[in-house]
């Protein structure tokens, strides 16, 4: 009896990623969150069914993978996470100001006044100088372009061991953040303090595409933490340990990015800590995750690499 | 303090120069008591350089009187405390042989308070294949020492082995190894056993760092084995990202000594073997310099998968990386060439060109920033210029990086092209380089049976 439970689990282990059980936890939260409001909101009901729709069919699809019917380490059940990870960004944000009667962002604001002394949003209201508004604009939007072109890249053109340590980190930083924008919910500067700004942003073609690239995205999601720090500091910083050369290249993109989030009042300063935090821990957990998770593992099993850990 | 500052320093500068800078070993080298490093002499001054840099402890380095001429090697020497030694060969540029007891007094000194004294008992530096024979001014120290400490506290002298890779090539490799110490017996106080104890120690010594380090006879040897080594390596650590090295300093002298070895006491038995197996390695080489391929980019799998991903992995880093280059080149253009110049300009031998752009390095990169900077402020404003002067050596770096990772990859996309024209080179190429390898790996299987028989 126990043989078999542990021949099971071991089978388990083989064919799942430790990234898909968080993904599943996560939208399971989402759904019990959604379901325990619906009395109060009935307005949670189409949240709930999307993404209860969600976990069932991710759930169908990893009872295949287990079933031995679909290779997870395929670029099929790769492409799947990543699909999934990328359509809760807009989703859970939603979820989030929903469940919730109220915004965070005047805690968020008071947080960063006690940090600098001042909102760095409001101080910057009306020294961000149009040239640099522009430039921000433009990392911000290249940015989107850069996280699917990395994610592409270190899915499918790495070894699978770094692939595995790739997936799992980004999952969980991604993870993290949408708990956070679940819990948390904010607009950010830009819609907190609306009223705050004695002048609108100014910038030229760039920021005006910028803004209707995310008013056609339903404008900004969530804040605390920030996603964009946050992805981007995990993509520095696990390509600066594997492939040093990519790393250095972004490591200067790691703070223009930054910088855009708040001169473009898209996040408060506590955001940037946030995403910082959520990154580095991913960094720290990922390799004694995945070697928790394959000590269990018979090795030369068939599925995720053993001997690459 | 000043050490410190400016061994952190120099491991920088090192890090940059070398592109593989390995050391092992480590565990040879006590923490504390008296210490004497010897060392084999290949690379003029940044020999010391990259002990100084190895060790974790400080170590009192040791130089030829003559380099006090210069004012700021001079200033170097009072900095860092460096013990001068008189050469018989500087007799006439001012050595007076007579200072040396002196120089010997002062690193009994050293050892007697529990430093280290680093020393390369060749006494100049050289860019033969093999070893110089050794000078006894490092035997003596070791065997005085006995003599004068017969109760302890014993000395403990260590040998260390260094290797380049090319040593007149920036971004080149260096590998320094440090052995177990050599066992010292005491003079036991007779006079006339002196001589016996030094020259023992000098032989133990030579041979412990040739054992460490590469001691080949002739160049045509050191040729053949680099060959060698490259097709031994291309086979067993495959292809790797473009800008990043098939093999460090470390992994190629590891491989080179044991083929050496090999080749020598194969040469007298097999003669026609590895004759033909020289021939052969020479000729795959010859193939491979005309089709303009490195040994491990014939290795990499060319599917078409693979290749798109190539092709969109490094267009990303040339897109996103090229601002950063442009700067670090732009910023770094007038002290590299400045350095590269003065190396030009003063070096007539093989053994001092990277003395003569490290040394250099030192003073004018940061003399250049600042004034760099300097301008930058007056143009827009002192902000800008500390921008410029953070950003400006990182940029440098990663121009560099840049610059190899480019190159790479052009050198891969050629030989995909390459192999696209010609087909079947390919599968040619590395069954001929894994033949070779087999038949190196067959010849060694049959010397250590033979060996062991």
């Amino acid at each position: 009896m126990v043989a078999a439970a542990r021949a099971d689990a071991n089978m388990l282990r083989q064919r799942l990623r430790p990234g898909d059980l968080l993904l599943a936890a996560l939208l399971g939260t989402a759904c019990a969150l959604a379901a325990m409001r619906l009395p109060e909101h009935p307005e949670l009901r189409g949240p709930l069914l999307f993404h209860g729709a969600l976990l069932a069919g991710f759930l169908a699809f990893l009872a295949l993978a287990v079933g031995g019917r679909i290779p997870r380490a395929s670029e099929l059940g790769i492409a799947a996470s990543i699909a999934l990870v990328f359509t809760l960004y807009r989703s859970l944000g939603l979820l989030g100001f929903e469940l919730h009667d109220r915004t965070f962002d005047a805690a968020l604001s008071r947080v960063d006044t006690l940090l600098l002394g001042v909102d760095p949003s409001l101080w910057l209201d009306g020294r961000a100088p149009r040239k640099l508004v522009d430039v921000l604009s433009f990392v911000y939007l290249f940015y989107v372009g850069w996280v699917y072109l990395s994610i592409v890249l270190e899915c499918f053109g790495r070894e699978e061991k770094d692939r595995e340590a790739f997936l799992l980190g980004l999952t969980l930083t991604y993870c993290l953040g949408y708990l956070g924008y679940l819990l948390v919910p904010a607009h950010g500067p830009i819609g907190f303090h609306a009223q705050d700004y004695a002048h609108p942003l100014a910038g030229g073609p760039v920021f005006q595409t910028m803004t209707r690239a995310v008013e056609s995205q339903g404008g900004a999601i969530g804040a605390f933490p920030s996603l964009h720090v946050g992805g981007a500091v995990f993509l520095c910083l696990f390509d600066l340990r594997r492939n040093r050369m990519r790393g250095l290249t972004y490591l200067p993109v790691v703070p223009l990015v930054a910088l855009s989030t708040v001169v473009l009042r898209f996040h408060y300063l506590v955001d940037w800590v946030g995403g910082i935090a959520v990154a580095v821990f991913a960094l720290w957990v990922t390799p004694r995750a995945l070697a928790a998770w394959r000590r269990g593992t018979p090795r030369g099993a068939p599925g995720i690499s053993v001997e690459g850990a | 303090m000043f050490y410190r500052v400016f061994r952190a320093y120099v491991r920088v500068v090192l890090r940059v120069f070398f592109r593989s800078f390995d050391v092992s070993g480590e565990e040879h080298v006590p923490r504390q008591g008296p210490l004497l490093v010897v060392a084999n002499h290949v690379n003029g001054l940044v020999d010391p350089l990259i002990a100084m840099v190895a060790l974790e402890r400080r170590v009192t380095l040791t130089a030829k009187n003559t380099l006090q001429k210069n004012p700021l090697l001079a200033l170097l020497i009072w900095g860092l405390d460096i013990v001068l030694f008189h050469r018989a060969q500087d007799r006439g540029k001012g050595a007076e042989l007579r200072e040396n007891a002196r120089s010997m007094a002062r690193c009994q000194e050293i050892l007697g308070a529990g430093g280290a004294v680093l020393l390369f008992p060749e006494g100049e530096s050289h860019s033969d294949p093999g070893m110089r024979p050794f000078k006894p001014g490092a035997a003596r120290i070791a065997a005085e020492w006995a003599r004068r400490h017969p109760r302890g506290p014993a000395l403990t002298v260590v040998p260390a082995g260094l290797y380049f890779t090319r040593k007149d090539r920036f971004r080149s490799g260096v590998a320094l190894r440090f052995g177990p110490p050599l066992a010292l017996a005491s003079p036991a106080g007779a006079e006339s056993r002196m001589g016996e104890a030094v020259r023992g120690v000098s032989d133990a010594a030579e041979r412990a760092i040739k054992a460490l380090a590469l001691n080949l006879e002739t160049e045509a040897q050191s040729q053949t084995l680099s060959w060698a080594a490259e097709i031994l390596l291309a086979r067993s650590k495959g292809p790797r990202l473009p800008g990043e090295l098939v093999a460090t300093a470390q992994d190629e002298l590891e491989v080179k000594k044991a083929l050496f070895d090999g080749w020598i006491a194969l040469r007298a038995r097999e003669a026609a073997t590895v004759a033909a197996l020289e021939a052969r390695i020479a000729a795959h080489r010859e193939r491979l310099r005309s089709l303009r391929i490195d040994p491990a980019e014939a290795r990499v799998e060319y599917t078409p998968a693979r290749s798109a991903l190539f092709a969109l992995r490094e267009l990303e880093i040339a897109v996103v990386g090229a601002p950063w280059a442009l700067l670090g080149a732009a910023g770094n253009a007038l002290p590299y060439l400045a350095v590269d110049g003065i190396a030009r300009l003063l070096s007539r031998d093989l053994d001092h060109w990277a003395s003569h752009k490290i040394y250099p390095s030192l003073l004018v990169y940061p003399v250049f920033y600042l004034a760099e900077a300097a301008a930058v402020g007056a143009l827009a404003g002192p902000l800008w210029a500390a921008g410029f002067l953070a950003a400006a050596p990182f940029a440098g770096l990663y121009a560099q990086l840049y610059r190899e990772r480019m190159r790479d990859a052009a050198r891969r996309a050629r030989t995909f092209l390459a192999f696209c024209r010609r087909p079947s080179e390919k599968a040619a190429l590395v069954a001929e380089g894994d033949a070779i390898a087999a038949e190196i790996e067959r010849l060694g299987r049959s010397l250590a049976d033979a060996r062991e028989a």
